[in-house]
């Protein structure tokens, strides 16, 4: 009863409650709608900027992957040609003559189809680059995949993958390429097989080189392995070996009989600094800090005679004549910044790059060497005069250079070649305009190291 | 932020605009801002109440009310009109309110029905009398735990099996908290019922 009646209390109570609480209602702030409004677009805006992103980030690696070859992985090795595609006449060689060195191939009319190096003693004949390349067929496709290591037999060779499991076991056939060979069943059929396969070329994970079907090149995007984002360090040091900085018309002044006669000359420069950069299948950019130092001489006279129409060398303190030579060493230090852009031809062991670029420079000191000359003998002084010198602070140089890379292994490679440097901009200060900004040739060299 | 008490909502207003529901919400749909002003206008009170209720203080209320507006125009393409719209619009609040409550609050569940001493012919007899507002405040005073169990089983409906479920806690816990939530009202009120004429038909 009490539980009925405890029950019908509950009842009244939450009914009560219901229909007062319902009664209740708040007027909201003012700036609450807009509040919401604003919310809402933010959170809009955000979730754009994350599906734009997610979307980028999407197209992106979709691009990469899908032309990104990974020899060691057959589900990512490159499908070259349909059956139908291989199955076309091939070209008949005439004539397979072999040398020491070199295997010839002519066709009927005595016209060279191809000439193949020789790279193996033992008389198989293929060429260096495609060592590695070793076609499996996999259902109707035909693809070439890489061979981390090749047994070489008199009778047969035996393709291994990473694992040293074996990817191909094959017999081997005098004047045949190793390559091609599962195409041949007819003596002397070779050259144009090699053109259409061959020329897809493994070296070091990246297929490299351009297919051909009867002799018409493919599009190399279709089977070239696309290369991750790499960053780079580089180590590198510049040095000068020829300049411009000497201005001819200061000649007449040192000629002179009046003024001040002095003349320029940049005899020495070298840069030492390192790179870090991000390389993007054959593209590079590189940004990083140098020590840049330029060794400037400045000759001048001082005109306290008549007949100064001697014949003075830069550096040869003549006093022949009773007046004060001066020859000035000036050596400016310089903290440079190089921005740099690359673009690298060929994907072997030896390739090449031609960068060019800026580099903004700082000048941090000017250590001058003062040697003078008179009648009285020679006095050398030192000092230090960064503040008060010739030159402009800042300084901006262009930056242009072809490199020749070697690989030393998968991840380290130098390079070395000829540089110019030129300045733009006023290099000296204004009251020497009449001089040139310096454009030097000279060396650059380096290590770079591939992450 | 002072919380003013209007026992006439904007309503009337709209309903002489003759926007149906239907109409509101199909406007609301298509992202149309005078649409959204006018639901906001009209429901904003009541869901405010909804609210205020769950929450501990005015400023969650108000921010409860934003949160939940935000959902209800992402999710308005979901209401199928199965139930009235204030209906969902209530339920939207509440299920934002308890997320609101979860991630600030740390909630006590107790599950022992002690004795507790109950003048229930004195409570309903102060729910009839006592000012709305004050009665809400006093709702809002009570722990986060009564609080939810309160509104969800005397003013929402529910059972206690729903509200278990939906709590995640045992139907005993549920029953447990709406007992004592009862009882601290009870004392609230009786506490305010030495000066129950200062409060009454406000």
């Amino acid at each position: 009863m009490d539980l009925i009646l405890k029950s019908m209390q509950d009842d009244k109570f939450n009914n009560i409650l219901k229909d007062r609480a319902k009664e209740f209602v708040l007027l909201p702030n003012a700036n609450a709608f807009d509040a919401i409004l604003t919310s809402r677009k933010k959170a809009k805006r955000k979730r754009f900027f994350v599906f734009a992103f997610i979307m980028s980030c999407s197209v992106t690696i979709f691009l990469i992957n899908s032309q990104r070859v990974d020899p060691n992985n057959s589900n990512k090795t490159a499908v070259l040609e349909s059956e139908k595609q291989l199955s076309d006449t091939p070209i008949i060689a005439e004539k397979i003559i072999k040398n020491n060195t070199d295997k010839i191939i002519v066709d009927q009319s005595n016209k060279l189809i191809k000439t193949t190096k020789i790279y193996n003693p033992n008389g198989l004949v293929f060429k260096a680059e495609i060592l590695n390349c070793v076609k499996v067929k996999q259902g109707k496709l035909n693809i070439i995949t890489s061979a981390n290591d090749i047994d070489l037999n008199k009778n047969e060779t035996i393709s291994k993958n990473e694992n040293f499991q074996e990817l191909k076991k094959s017999t081997v056939y005098q004047d045949t390429s190793l390559f091609v060979k599962p195409f041949i069943d007819i003596k002397n059929v070779v050259s144009n097989l090699i053109d259409k396969e061959v020329l897809v070329n493994v070296s070091n994970d990246t297929i490299m080189g351009a297919l051909k079907v009867n002799n018409v090149a493919l599009s190399k995007n279709n089977y070239k392995a696309k290369e991750p984002i790499h960053f780079n360090l580089s180590l590198f040091n510049h040095y000068m070996l020829l300049n411009n900085a000497y201005n001819g018309a200061d000649n007449n002044l040192i000629n002179s009989m009046f003024g001040l006669h002095y003349n320029d000359q940049a005899n020495q420069s070298y840069s030492l600094g390192f790179l870090f950069g991000l390389t993007l299948e054959k593209m590079s950019l590189k940004v990083g800090f140098a020590y840049n130092n330029v060794q400037f001489d400045k000759l001048f006279v001082e005109p306290n005679s008549m007949g100064l129409g001697a014949n003075i060398n830069k550096g040869a303190l003549i006093n022949d004549f009773g007046y004060n030579i001066n020859v000035i060493d000036q050596s400016l230090s310089f903290v440079e910044m190089p921005i740099l852009l690359g673009y690298t031809f060929g994907n072997k062991k030896i390739n090449y790059t031609l960068e060019t670029g800026c580099a903004f420079q700082y000048l941090t000191q000017t250590n001058t060497y003062l040697l003078t000359s008179d009648i009285n003998g020679f006095s050398y002084n030192t000092r230090n005069d960064a503040g008060n010198n010739r030159f402009n602070q800042f300084q901006i140089a262009g930056q242009l250079s072809f490199l020749i890379n070697y690989k030393l292994t998968k991840h380290i490679s130098i390079y070395g070649g000829p540089l110019t440097k030129f300045h733009v901009g006023q290099y000296f200060k204004q009251e020497f305009t009449n001089r040139n900004a310096p454009i030097y040739f000279g060396l650059n060299s380096g290590i770079n190291f591939k992450f | 932020m002072d919380i003013e008490f209007k026992k006439l909502p904007l309503i009337l207003k709209h309903k002489k605009s003759g926007i149906t529901d239907h109409e509101l919400v199909q406007r609301c749909i298509k992202n149309d801002a005078v649409a959204q002003k006018i639901l906001f206008e009209q429901y904003a009170p009541m869901l405010l109440g909804v609210s205020f209720r769950y929450a501990n203080c005015e400023a969650a209320a108000h921010e409860i009310l934003q949160i939940g507006f935000i959902k209800v125009f992402n999710n308005l393409s979901k209401f199928r009109f199965e139930s009235g719209l204030a209906t969902w619009l209530t339920r939207v609040m509440m299920n934002t309110a308890l997320n609101y409550l979860k991630a600030n609050e740390k909630v006590k569940w107790e599950a022992n029905i002690e004795t507790i001493y109950e003048n229930n012919d004195f409570v309903v007899e102060q729910l009839h009398q006592i000012d709305l507002k004050v009665l809400m405040d006093c709702i809002q005073q009570l722990p986060t735990g009564y609080r939810i169990v309160l509104n969800m089983f005397a003013i929402e409906g529910y059972s206690h099996k729903e509200i278990a479920e939906e709590l995640n806690i045992t139907e005993s816990t549920s029953r447990s908290q709406f007992v004592r939530a009862k009882a601290l009202l009870e004392k609230k009120l009786l506490t305010l019922g030495f000066d129950i004429k200062k409060y009454a038909g406000r």
